[in-house]
Protein backbone atom coordinates (compact mmCIF):
# COMPACT_ATOMS: atom_id res chain seq x y z
CA UNK A 1 0.00 0.00 0.00
CA UNK A 2 2.79 2.22 1.15
CA UNK A 3 4.54 2.24 -2.26
CA UNK A 4 1.21 2.58 -4.27
CA UNK A 5 0.61 5.53 -2.66
CA UNK A 6 3.88 6.75 -2.86
CA UNK A 7 4.07 6.17 -6.63
CA UNK A 8 0.31 8.14 -7.04
CA UNK A 9 1.91 10.83 -5.26
CA UNK A 10 5.19 10.84 -7.78
CA UNK A 11 2.93 10.41 -10.77
CA UNK A 12 0.87 13.38 -9.66
CA UNK A 13 3.21 15.64 -8.77
CA UNK A 14 5.22 15.13 -12.05
CA UNK A 15 1.90 15.42 -13.95
CA UNK A 16 1.39 18.70 -13.29
CA UNK A 17 5.06 19.85 -13.42
CA UNK A 18 5.38 18.73 -16.96
CA UNK A 19 2.51 19.82 -17.72
CA UNK A 20 3.50 23.26 -16.52
CA UNK A 21 7.12 22.71 -17.70
CA UNK A 22 5.21 21.94 -21.09
CA UNK A 23 3.38 25.35 -21.19
CA UNK A 24 5.66 27.67 -20.67
CA UNK A 25 8.27 25.88 -23.11
CA UNK A 26 5.55 26.29 -25.64
CA UNK A 27 4.33 29.59 -25.15
CA UNK A 28 8.39 30.83 -25.01
CA UNK A 29 9.34 28.74 -28.17
CA UNK A 30 6.44 30.21 -30.13
CA UNK A 31 6.94 34.09 -29.44
CA UNK A 32 10.66 33.58 -29.81
CA UNK A 33 10.17 32.12 -33.08
CA UNK A 34 12.26 29.17 -32.47
CA UNK A 35 10.38 25.88 -33.43
CA UNK A 36 12.86 24.30 -31.73
CA UNK A 37 11.90 25.21 -28.31
CA UNK A 38 8.07 24.53 -29.64
CA UNK A 39 9.10 20.84 -30.14
CA UNK A 40 11.05 20.16 -27.15
CA UNK A 41 8.21 21.26 -24.95
CA UNK A 42 6.10 18.35 -26.43
CA UNK A 43 8.42 16.13 -25.12
CA UNK A 44 7.49 17.24 -21.51
CA UNK A 45 4.01 17.11 -23.08
CA UNK A 46 4.30 12.93 -23.38
CA UNK A 47 6.67 12.90 -20.25
CA UNK A 48 3.07 14.66 -18.79
CA UNK A 49 1.05 12.11 -20.72
CA UNK A 50 3.07 9.36 -19.17
CA UNK A 51 3.05 10.37 -16.15
CA UNK A 52 -0.82 10.57 -15.89
CA UNK A 53 -0.83 7.01 -17.67
CA UNK A 54 1.19 5.91 -14.96
CA UNK A 55 -2.00 6.78 -12.13
CA UNK A 56 -4.31 5.61 -14.89
CA UNK A 57 -3.24 2.29 -15.20
CA UNK A 58 -2.99 2.20 -11.16
CA UNK A 59 -5.36 -0.64 -9.97
CA UNK A 60 -5.14 1.39 -7.06
CA UNK A 61 -8.17 3.33 -8.60
CA UNK A 62 -11.60 2.51 -9.80
CA UNK A 63 -13.02 3.65 -12.89
CA UNK A 64 -14.78 7.09 -12.26
CA UNK A 65 -10.68 8.15 -10.78
CA UNK A 66 -8.99 6.86 -14.20
CA UNK A 67 -11.69 8.65 -16.04
CA UNK A 68 -11.13 12.07 -14.71
CA UNK A 69 -7.51 11.84 -14.64
CA UNK A 70 -7.46 10.78 -18.58
CA UNK A 71 -9.73 13.76 -18.89
CA UNK A 72 -6.90 15.88 -17.58
CA UNK A 73 -3.78 14.53 -19.37
CA UNK A 74 -5.46 14.83 -22.98
CA UNK A 75 -6.78 18.50 -21.78
CA UNK A 76 -3.36 19.26 -20.91
CA UNK A 77 -1.97 18.23 -24.38
CA UNK A 78 -3.91 21.27 -25.79
CA UNK A 79 -4.28 23.28 -23.47
CA UNK A 80 -0.71 25.26 -24.36
CA UNK A 81 -1.78 25.74 -28.44
CA UNK A 82 -5.18 26.62 -27.27
CA UNK A 83 -4.75 29.48 -24.77
CA UNK A 84 -1.51 30.46 -27.28
CA UNK A 85 -4.21 31.02 -29.86
CA UNK A 86 -6.63 32.88 -27.59
CA UNK A 87 -3.97 34.80 -26.17
CA UNK A 88 -2.73 35.91 -29.49
CA UNK A 89 -5.84 36.60 -31.02
CA UNK A 90 -7.42 38.49 -27.81
CA UNK A 91 -4.09 41.28 -28.38
CA UNK A 92 -4.39 41.51 -32.59
CA UNK A 93 -8.63 41.66 -32.01
CA UNK A 94 -7.65 44.78 -29.79
CA UNK A 95 -4.89 45.85 -32.30
CA UNK A 96 -7.12 46.16 -35.44
CA UNK B 1 6.67 61.64 -8.98
CA UNK B 2 3.25 61.96 -8.82
CA UNK B 3 1.13 64.01 -6.51
CA UNK B 4 -0.39 61.32 -3.89
CA UNK B 5 -4.40 60.90 -3.50
CA UNK B 6 -5.52 61.19 -0.14
CA UNK B 7 -6.13 57.27 -0.10
CA UNK B 8 -2.97 56.27 -1.92
CA UNK B 9 -1.05 57.94 1.18
CA UNK B 10 -3.81 55.47 3.11
CA UNK B 11 -2.14 52.54 0.84
CA UNK B 12 1.57 53.11 1.96
CA UNK B 13 0.16 52.88 5.57
CA UNK B 14 -1.51 49.96 4.85
CA UNK B 15 1.84 48.70 2.66
CA UNK B 16 3.94 49.13 5.67
CA UNK B 17 2.26 47.78 8.33
CA UNK B 18 1.48 44.81 6.17
CA UNK B 19 5.98 44.68 6.04
CA UNK B 20 5.95 44.96 9.12
CA UNK B 21 3.54 42.03 10.43
CA UNK B 22 5.34 40.10 7.18
CA UNK B 23 8.27 40.33 9.20
CA UNK B 24 6.52 38.79 12.82
CA UNK B 25 5.44 36.15 10.36
CA UNK B 26 8.82 34.94 9.71
CA UNK B 27 10.13 35.40 13.13
CA UNK B 28 7.22 33.47 14.74
CA UNK B 29 7.68 30.86 11.76
CA UNK B 30 11.56 30.44 13.15
CA UNK B 31 10.91 29.93 16.49
CA UNK B 32 8.08 27.23 15.53
CA UNK B 33 10.64 25.60 13.27
CA UNK B 34 13.44 25.53 15.81
CA UNK B 35 10.72 24.04 18.36
CA UNK B 36 10.46 21.33 15.45
CA UNK B 37 13.91 20.15 15.93
CA UNK B 38 14.44 21.19 19.84
CA UNK B 39 10.60 20.90 21.99
CA UNK B 40 12.00 22.07 24.92
CA UNK B 41 12.82 25.65 23.03
CA UNK B 42 11.31 28.25 25.36
CA UNK B 43 8.63 25.69 26.10
CA UNK B 44 6.34 27.23 29.28
CA UNK B 45 7.30 30.95 27.70
CA UNK B 46 6.29 30.74 23.92
CA UNK B 47 4.67 27.37 23.32
CA UNK B 48 4.64 26.11 19.79
CA UNK B 49 0.82 26.45 19.66
CA UNK B 50 0.86 30.09 20.08
CA UNK B 51 4.31 30.62 17.59
CA UNK B 52 2.29 28.27 15.14
CA UNK B 53 -0.69 30.86 15.56
CA UNK B 54 1.14 34.38 15.31
CA UNK B 55 2.90 32.65 12.42
CA UNK B 56 -0.12 31.67 10.73
CA UNK B 57 -2.43 34.46 12.07
CA UNK B 58 0.11 36.72 10.95
CA UNK B 59 0.39 35.82 7.02
CA UNK B 60 -3.40 35.74 7.04
CA UNK B 61 -3.66 39.88 8.10
CA UNK B 62 -0.50 41.07 6.24
CA UNK B 63 -1.64 39.75 3.20
CA UNK B 64 -5.63 41.07 3.55
CA UNK B 65 -3.81 44.59 4.69
CA UNK B 66 -1.77 44.34 1.07
CA UNK B 67 -5.05 43.40 -0.94
CA UNK B 68 -6.31 46.78 1.32
CA UNK B 69 -3.81 48.61 0.42
CA UNK B 70 -3.89 48.13 -3.24
CA UNK B 71 -7.24 48.66 -3.58
CA UNK B 72 -7.12 52.05 -1.96
CA UNK B 73 -4.08 52.66 -4.08
CA UNK B 74 -5.75 52.05 -7.82
CA UNK B 75 -8.91 53.14 -7.03
CA UNK B 76 -8.68 56.83 -7.38
CA UNK B 77 -7.00 55.75 -10.51
CA UNK B 78 -9.07 54.12 -12.19
CA UNK B 79 -12.38 56.60 -10.67
CA UNK B 80 -10.26 59.83 -11.11
CA UNK B 81 -11.12 61.02 -7.88
CA UNK B 82 -10.46 60.86 -4.45
CA UNK B 83 -12.04 58.16 -2.39
CA UNK B 84 -15.22 58.52 -0.89
CA UNK B 85 -15.19 58.12 3.11
CA UNK B 86 -11.68 58.26 2.98
CA UNK B 87 -11.91 59.48 6.70
CA UNK B 88 -13.46 56.65 7.26
CA UNK B 89 -11.14 54.19 5.73
CA UNK B 90 -8.71 56.24 7.82
CA UNK B 91 -10.62 55.75 11.09
CA UNK B 92 -10.67 52.38 9.96
CA UNK B 93 -6.64 51.54 9.79
CA UNK B 94 -6.37 52.57 13.21
CA UNK B 95 -9.24 50.54 14.32
CA UNK B 96 -7.69 47.58 12.69
CA UNK B 97 -3.98 47.99 13.72
CA UNK B 98 -5.00 48.81 17.25
CA UNK B 99 -6.80 45.29 17.43
CA UNK B 100 -3.81 43.46 15.62
CA UNK B 101 -1.77 45.00 18.11
CA UNK B 102 -4.61 43.55 21.49
CA UNK B 103 -5.09 40.44 19.82
CA UNK B 104 -1.27 39.73 19.58
CA UNK B 105 -0.33 40.79 22.99
CA UNK B 106 -3.43 38.34 24.34
CA UNK B 107 -2.05 35.47 22.21
CA UNK B 108 1.39 36.17 23.92
CA UNK B 109 0.37 36.94 27.65
CA UNK B 110 -2.39 35.33 27.84
CA UNK B 111 -2.39 32.06 25.45
CA UNK B 112 -5.72 30.03 25.90
CA UNK B 113 -8.94 30.43 28.62
CA UNK B 114 -11.22 28.10 30.03
CA UNK B 115 -14.17 26.65 26.63
CA UNK B 116 -16.59 29.17 27.76
CA UNK B 117 -18.35 32.40 25.84
CA UNK B 118 -15.39 34.99 27.99
CA UNK B 119 -12.73 32.68 26.08
CA UNK B 120 -14.33 32.57 22.85
CA UNK B 121 -14.96 36.41 22.86
CA UNK B 122 -11.80 38.11 24.45
CA UNK B 123 -9.22 35.17 24.12
CA UNK B 124 -9.55 32.77 21.35
CA UNK B 125 -12.08 31.24 19.06
CA UNK B 126 -10.13 28.23 18.74
CA UNK B 127 -10.15 27.53 14.94
CA UNK B 128 -7.06 26.76 13.29
CA UNK B 129 -6.06 29.59 11.19
CA UNK B 130 -8.40 31.81 12.26
CA UNK B 131 -8.10 32.15 15.99
CA UNK B 132 -8.91 35.72 16.27
CA UNK B 133 -11.33 36.33 19.32
CA UNK B 134 -14.80 37.46 18.61
CA UNK B 135 -14.83 40.96 18.86
CA UNK B 136 -11.78 40.93 16.32
CA UNK B 137 -13.41 39.32 13.72
CA UNK B 138 -16.45 41.56 13.86
CA UNK B 139 -13.69 44.37 13.59
CA UNK B 140 -12.50 42.35 10.60
CA UNK B 141 -16.27 42.38 9.24
CA UNK B 142 -16.59 46.37 9.52
CA UNK B 143 -13.30 46.91 8.21
CA UNK B 144 -14.32 45.20 5.24
CA UNK B 145 -17.52 46.60 4.82
CA UNK B 146 -15.83 49.93 5.31
CA UNK B 147 -13.30 48.93 2.37
CA UNK B 148 -16.67 48.30 0.29
CA UNK B 149 -18.32 51.23 1.11
CA UNK B 150 -15.22 53.32 0.01
CA UNK B 151 -15.22 51.28 -3.25
CA UNK B 152 -19.05 51.14 -3.98
CA UNK B 153 -19.27 54.95 -2.77
CA UNK B 154 -16.45 56.01 -5.36
CA UNK B 155 -17.63 54.05 -8.23
CA UNK B 156 -21.34 56.34 -7.64
CA UNK B 157 -19.55 59.13 -6.88
CA UNK B 158 -17.45 59.49 -9.87
CA UNK B 159 -20.41 57.57 -12.50
CA UNK B 160 -17.86 55.39 -13.55
CA UNK B 161 -18.07 51.21 -13.68
CA UNK B 162 -15.65 50.02 -15.14
CA UNK B 163 -15.70 45.80 -15.45
CA UNK B 164 -12.31 45.64 -13.26
CA UNK B 165 -14.26 47.93 -10.45
CA UNK B 166 -17.68 45.44 -11.30
CA UNK B 167 -15.56 42.02 -10.15
CA UNK B 168 -14.14 44.42 -7.24
CA UNK B 169 -17.54 45.46 -5.89
CA UNK B 170 -18.96 41.60 -6.38
CA UNK B 171 -16.32 40.19 -4.67
CA UNK B 172 -15.63 42.58 -1.55
CA UNK B 173 -19.38 41.26 -0.91
CA UNK B 174 -17.97 38.04 -0.74
CA UNK B 175 -15.03 39.21 1.18
CA UNK B 176 -16.93 40.15 4.21
CA UNK B 177 -19.90 37.95 3.50
CA UNK B 178 -18.08 34.71 3.44
CA UNK B 179 -16.02 35.51 6.54
CA UNK B 180 -19.25 35.57 8.97
CA UNK B 181 -19.40 32.07 8.47
CA UNK B 182 -16.72 30.95 10.68
CA UNK B 183 -18.34 32.89 13.72
CA UNK B 184 -21.11 30.61 14.01
CA UNK B 185 -20.79 28.41 17.09
CA UNK B 186 -22.35 24.85 16.82
CA UNK B 187 -21.10 22.09 19.67
CA UNK B 188 -21.18 19.90 16.35
CA UNK B 189 -17.75 19.59 15.69
CA UNK B 190 -18.68 18.47 11.82
CA UNK B 191 -21.09 21.14 11.49
CA UNK B 192 -18.54 23.63 13.04
CA UNK B 193 -15.74 22.39 10.58
CA UNK B 194 -18.05 22.82 7.37
CA UNK B 195 -18.39 26.81 7.90
CA UNK B 196 -14.88 26.93 9.40
CA UNK B 197 -13.75 25.86 5.69
CA UNK B 198 -15.68 28.23 3.90
CA UNK B 199 -13.50 31.23 5.58
CA UNK B 200 -10.33 28.84 4.89
CA UNK B 201 -11.01 27.84 1.42
CA UNK B 202 -13.41 29.88 -0.14
CA UNK B 203 -12.35 33.26 2.02
CA UNK B 204 -9.10 32.78 1.28
CA UNK B 205 -8.40 30.47 -1.98
CA UNK B 206 -11.65 32.05 -4.23
CA UNK B 207 -12.19 35.59 -3.07
CA UNK B 208 -8.49 36.45 -2.59
CA UNK B 209 -7.94 34.62 -5.81
CA UNK B 210 -10.09 36.95 -7.43
CA UNK B 211 -9.31 40.23 -5.31
CA UNK B 212 -5.17 39.39 -6.64
CA UNK B 213 -7.00 39.13 -10.11
CA UNK B 214 -8.24 42.59 -9.92
CA UNK B 215 -5.16 44.04 -8.16
CA UNK B 216 -2.46 42.46 -10.65
CA UNK B 217 -5.13 43.44 -13.58
CA UNK B 218 -4.23 47.27 -12.34
CA UNK B 219 -1.00 46.76 -11.70
CA UNK B 220 -0.43 45.43 -15.23
CA UNK B 221 -2.10 48.16 -17.01
CA UNK B 222 -0.26 50.83 -14.88
CA UNK B 223 3.10 48.85 -15.18
CA UNK B 224 3.23 47.79 -18.73
CA UNK B 225 0.27 49.85 -20.38
CA UNK B 226 -1.96 46.26 -21.07
CA UNK B 227 -4.95 47.77 -22.79
CA UNK B 228 -7.92 47.97 -20.41
CA UNK B 229 -9.82 45.41 -22.62
CA UNK B 230 -7.40 42.59 -22.44
CA UNK B 231 -7.06 43.09 -18.98
CA UNK B 232 -11.21 42.67 -18.55
CA UNK B 233 -11.94 40.01 -20.81
CA UNK B 234 -8.69 38.13 -19.31
CA UNK B 235 -9.88 39.07 -15.61
CA UNK B 236 -13.24 37.25 -16.97
CA UNK B 237 -11.74 34.15 -17.97
CA UNK B 238 -10.12 33.81 -15.10
CA UNK B 239 -12.58 34.24 -12.56
CA UNK B 240 -15.00 32.19 -14.77
CA UNK B 241 -12.25 29.08 -14.73
CA UNK B 242 -11.29 30.17 -10.62
CA UNK B 243 -14.77 30.01 -9.66
CA UNK B 244 -15.46 27.14 -12.15
CA UNK B 245 -13.45 24.36 -10.06
CA UNK B 246 -12.00 26.61 -7.16
CA UNK B 247 -15.85 26.48 -5.78
CA UNK B 248 -16.86 22.95 -5.71
CA UNK B 249 -13.05 22.29 -4.93
CA UNK B 250 -13.93 23.14 -1.55
CA UNK B 251 -14.64 19.12 -1.09
CA UNK B 252 -10.98 18.35 -1.10
CA UNK B 253 -11.86 19.78 3.02
CA UNK B 254 -14.62 17.65 3.28
CA UNK B 255 -13.58 14.36 2.88
CA UNK B 256 -12.51 13.45 6.84
CA UNK B 257 -14.65 15.96 8.59
CA UNK B 258 -17.85 13.72 9.02
CA UNK B 259 -19.72 15.06 5.83
CA UNK B 260 -21.43 12.87 3.59
CA UNK B 261 -19.45 10.84 1.26
CA UNK B 262 -20.40 12.14 -1.92
CA UNK B 263 -18.16 15.02 -1.36
CA UNK B 264 -15.26 12.66 -1.53
CA UNK B 265 -16.37 12.53 -5.86
CA UNK B 266 -17.25 16.45 -5.96
CA UNK B 267 -14.48 17.41 -4.22
CA UNK B 268 -12.32 15.40 -5.80
CA UNK B 269 -13.27 15.95 -9.68
CA UNK B 270 -13.51 19.52 -9.17
CA UNK B 271 -10.03 19.65 -7.32
CA UNK B 272 -8.27 17.44 -10.31
CA UNK B 273 -9.34 20.32 -12.32
CA UNK B 274 -7.93 22.92 -10.19
CA UNK B 275 -4.54 23.13 -12.19
CA UNK B 276 -5.70 23.74 -15.46
CA UNK B 277 -6.99 27.63 -15.16
CA UNK B 278 -3.68 27.63 -13.85
CA UNK B 279 -1.58 26.44 -17.02
CA UNK B 280 -3.72 28.38 -19.29
CA UNK B 281 -2.48 31.00 -17.52
CA UNK B 282 0.92 30.54 -17.12
CA UNK B 283 0.53 30.90 -21.11
CA UNK B 284 -0.35 34.80 -21.25
CA UNK B 285 2.23 35.53 -18.91
CA UNK B 286 5.28 34.26 -20.62
CA UNK B 287 3.55 36.03 -23.63
CA UNK B 288 3.07 39.49 -21.60
CA UNK B 289 7.04 38.87 -20.82
CA UNK B 290 8.16 38.68 -24.01
CA UNK B 291 5.77 41.61 -25.68
CA UNK B 292 8.18 43.21 -22.91
CA UNK B 293 10.69 42.00 -23.59
CA UNK B 294 10.94 42.36 -18.84
CA UNK B 295 11.83 45.96 -19.80
CA UNK B 296 10.35 48.28 -17.70
CA UNK B 297 10.80 51.19 -15.20
CA UNK B 298 10.36 49.08 -12.49
CA UNK B 299 11.82 46.04 -12.58
CA UNK B 300 11.04 44.56 -9.06
CA UNK B 301 7.30 44.79 -9.24
CA UNK B 302 7.55 43.54 -13.06
CA UNK B 303 9.43 40.53 -11.35
CA UNK B 304 7.39 40.00 -8.55
CA UNK B 305 4.96 40.01 -11.00
CA UNK B 306 6.04 37.15 -12.83
CA UNK B 307 6.79 35.10 -9.95
CA UNK B 308 3.16 35.20 -8.70
CA UNK B 309 2.08 33.90 -12.15
CA UNK B 310 4.54 31.21 -12.15
CA UNK B 311 4.47 30.82 -7.86
CA UNK B 312 0.23 29.79 -8.52
CA UNK B 313 0.83 27.22 -10.62
CA UNK B 314 3.90 25.43 -8.60
CA UNK B 315 2.46 25.89 -4.96
CA UNK B 316 -1.44 25.57 -5.69
CA UNK B 317 -0.98 23.29 -9.11
CA UNK B 318 1.61 21.37 -8.75
CA UNK B 319 2.03 20.71 -4.55
CA UNK B 320 -1.69 20.35 -4.21
CA UNK B 321 -2.85 17.82 -7.08
CA UNK B 322 0.02 15.50 -5.56
CA UNK B 323 -2.38 14.78 -2.75
CA UNK B 324 -5.44 15.96 -3.65
CA UNK B 325 -7.24 13.05 -4.48
CA UNK B 326 -9.25 11.45 -1.78
CA UNK B 327 -7.15 8.20 -2.20
CA UNK B 328 -4.21 9.84 -1.97
CA UNK B 329 -5.24 12.35 0.57
CA UNK B 330 -6.73 9.42 2.85
CA UNK B 331 -2.86 9.16 3.60
CA UNK B 332 -1.59 12.32 3.36
CA UNK B 333 -4.08 14.69 5.30
CA UNK B 334 -2.54 16.93 7.61
CA UNK B 335 1.11 15.56 7.10
CA UNK B 336 3.74 17.75 6.32
CA UNK B 337 3.04 17.59 2.50
CA UNK B 338 -0.11 19.83 3.55
CA UNK B 339 2.44 22.02 4.78
CA UNK B 340 4.49 22.24 1.47
CA UNK B 341 1.72 22.92 -0.31
CA UNK B 342 0.37 25.77 1.88
CA UNK B 343 4.07 27.62 1.92
CA UNK B 344 4.48 27.75 -1.43
CA UNK B 345 0.58 28.02 -2.55
CA UNK B 346 0.58 31.28 -0.35
CA UNK B 347 3.81 32.66 -1.45
CA UNK B 348 3.50 32.25 -5.34
CA UNK B 349 -0.69 33.50 -5.05
CA UNK B 350 -0.38 35.94 -2.40
CA UNK B 351 3.06 36.98 -1.27
CA UNK B 352 5.01 37.81 -4.80
CA UNK B 353 1.22 39.84 -5.32
CA UNK B 354 1.52 42.15 -2.66
CA UNK B 355 5.24 42.70 -3.13
CA UNK B 356 4.71 43.45 -6.53
CA UNK B 357 2.02 46.29 -5.76
CA UNK B 358 4.50 47.45 -2.79
CA UNK B 359 7.24 48.30 -5.04
CA UNK B 360 4.95 49.80 -7.77
CA UNK B 361 3.48 51.92 -5.21
CA UNK B 362 7.20 52.88 -4.19
CA UNK B 363 8.28 53.51 -7.75
CA UNK B 364 5.53 56.01 -7.81
CA UNK B 365 6.43 57.67 -4.41
CA UNK B 366 10.53 57.96 -4.94
CA UNK B 367 11.27 57.65 -8.30
CA UNK B 368 11.22 60.76 -10.57
CA UNK B 369 10.21 60.76 -14.01
CA UNK B 370 12.91 59.71 -16.45
CA UNK B 371 14.37 57.37 -14.21
CA UNK B 372 14.12 53.23 -13.37
CA UNK B 373 13.74 51.83 -10.17
CA UNK B 374 16.01 48.61 -9.97
CA UNK B 375 19.52 47.41 -8.54
CA UNK B 376 20.99 44.95 -6.52
CA UNK B 377 19.60 44.32 -3.17
CA UNK B 378 16.18 43.78 -4.73
CA UNK B 379 17.38 41.11 -6.62
CA UNK B 380 19.24 39.49 -3.93
CA UNK B 381 16.52 39.49 -1.95
CA UNK B 382 14.33 38.03 -4.86
CA UNK B 383 16.47 35.18 -5.69
CA UNK B 384 16.58 34.79 -1.72
CA UNK B 385 13.45 34.31 -1.63
CA UNK B 386 12.89 31.64 -3.99
CA UNK B 387 15.40 29.98 -3.15
CA UNK B 388 14.23 30.07 0.66
CA UNK B 389 10.99 29.10 0.00
CA UNK B 390 11.40 26.19 -2.42
CA UNK B 391 13.88 24.83 -0.20
CA UNK B 392 11.61 24.74 2.59
CA UNK B 393 8.95 23.48 0.33
CA UNK B 394 11.44 20.52 -0.78
CA UNK B 395 12.23 19.44 3.17
CA UNK B 396 8.61 19.29 4.20
CA UNK B 397 7.96 17.53 0.67
CA UNK B 398 10.84 14.64 1.79
CA UNK B 399 9.28 14.88 5.38
CA UNK B 400 5.47 14.65 4.28
CA UNK B 401 6.48 11.35 1.70
CA UNK B 402 7.86 10.01 4.70
CA UNK B 403 5.14 10.93 7.41
CA UNK B 404 2.22 9.70 4.31
CA UNK B 405 4.31 6.60 4.08
CA UNK B 406 5.06 5.20 7.56
CA UNK B 407 3.18 7.13 10.00
CA UNK B 408 -0.30 6.29 7.49
CA UNK B 409 0.36 3.87 5.07
CA UNK B 410 2.39 1.34 7.09
CA UNK B 411 2.22 1.54 10.20
CA UNK B 412 -1.62 2.85 9.91
CA UNK B 413 -1.83 6.00 12.25
CA UNK B 414 -0.91 4.99 15.81
CA UNK B 415 0.21 7.11 17.86
CA UNK B 416 3.39 4.73 17.76
CA UNK B 417 3.23 5.28 14.39
CA UNK B 418 3.00 8.77 14.30
CA UNK B 419 6.31 8.75 17.19
CA UNK B 420 8.57 6.40 14.56
CA UNK B 421 7.78 8.67 11.62
CA UNK B 422 8.71 11.90 13.59
CA UNK B 423 12.15 9.89 14.87
CA UNK B 424 13.01 8.54 10.53
CA UNK B 425 15.90 10.44 9.38
CA UNK B 426 13.59 11.85 6.31
CA UNK B 427 11.74 13.71 9.33
CA UNK B 428 14.47 14.49 11.51
CA UNK B 429 16.90 15.51 8.96
CA UNK B 430 13.70 17.76 6.67
CA UNK B 431 13.24 20.16 9.73
CA UNK B 432 17.00 20.43 10.02
CA UNK B 433 16.60 21.74 6.22
CA UNK B 434 13.92 23.23 6.80
CA UNK B 435 14.92 25.71 9.43
CA UNK B 436 18.12 26.29 7.29
CA UNK B 437 15.89 27.69 4.15
CA UNK B 438 13.57 29.42 6.69
CA UNK B 439 16.86 31.41 7.52
CA UNK B 440 17.70 32.04 4.23
CA UNK B 441 14.39 33.69 3.50
CA UNK B 442 14.35 35.61 6.98
CA UNK B 443 17.28 36.83 5.70
CA UNK B 444 16.40 37.81 2.37
CA UNK B 445 13.55 39.62 3.67
CA UNK B 446 15.75 42.04 6.07
CA UNK B 447 17.22 42.65 2.25
CA UNK B 448 14.12 43.28 1.47
CA UNK B 449 13.55 45.50 4.17
CA UNK B 450 16.47 47.39 3.48
CA UNK B 451 15.53 47.86 -0.16
CA UNK B 452 11.56 49.09 0.39
CA UNK B 453 13.71 51.48 2.87
CA UNK B 454 15.98 52.79 0.67
CA UNK B 455 14.38 52.20 -2.77
CA UNK B 456 14.40 55.27 -5.04
CA UNK B 457 17.78 56.41 -4.06
CA UNK B 458 19.14 53.94 -6.50
CA UNK B 459 17.83 54.44 -9.85
CA UNK B 460 19.37 54.35 -13.08
CA UNK B 461 18.82 56.79 -15.67
CA UNK B 462 16.30 56.02 -17.91
CA UNK B 463 17.34 54.50 -20.88
CA UNK B 464 14.92 54.98 -23.98
CA UNK B 465 15.25 51.87 -25.53
CA UNK B 466 14.63 50.11 -22.25
CA UNK B 467 10.66 51.18 -21.79
CA UNK B 468 8.19 50.07 -23.12
CA UNK B 469 4.82 52.19 -25.13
Amino acid sequence: MAETIYKLMLYGFFMVLFAGAYAILYAVGRFSGLPLLTKASYSFALLQFLSGLGMVLSSYLDLLWKAIILFSIFAYLFIPPVMWRVVVEMHKRHEN
Amino acid sequence: MERLYESQKLALWYFWTALVLFGAQLLFGLLSAIQFINPDFLYGTLNFMTNRMLHINAMVVWLLMGFIAGIYWFLPLETGREVVGIKLGKLAYFAFVGAVAIVVLVYLFKQFGSGDFFTLWFITEGREYIEAPRWADIGIVAVALIVAFNVIGTAVASKRLTGILGVLIVDLAFLFGLYLAGMFFTPNISVDQFWWWWVVHLWVEATWEVLVGVLMGWLLMHLLGTPRRIIEAWLYVEVMLVFGTGILGLGHHYYWIGTPEYWLGIGGFFSSLEPLPLVAMVIHAVYDAGVHKLKTVNRPALFWAFAQAFGNLFGAGVWGFMHTLPQINLFSHGTQMAAAHGHLAFFGAYVAANLALFYFALGKTRVKEGYILNGTPWKIAYIGMIIGIFGMVAALTVAGFAQTMIERATLGSTWEAYIQAQMHPWMEEAFKWRLFFGIIFFLSYAVLLYDLLTAGRRVEALKEAEVVG
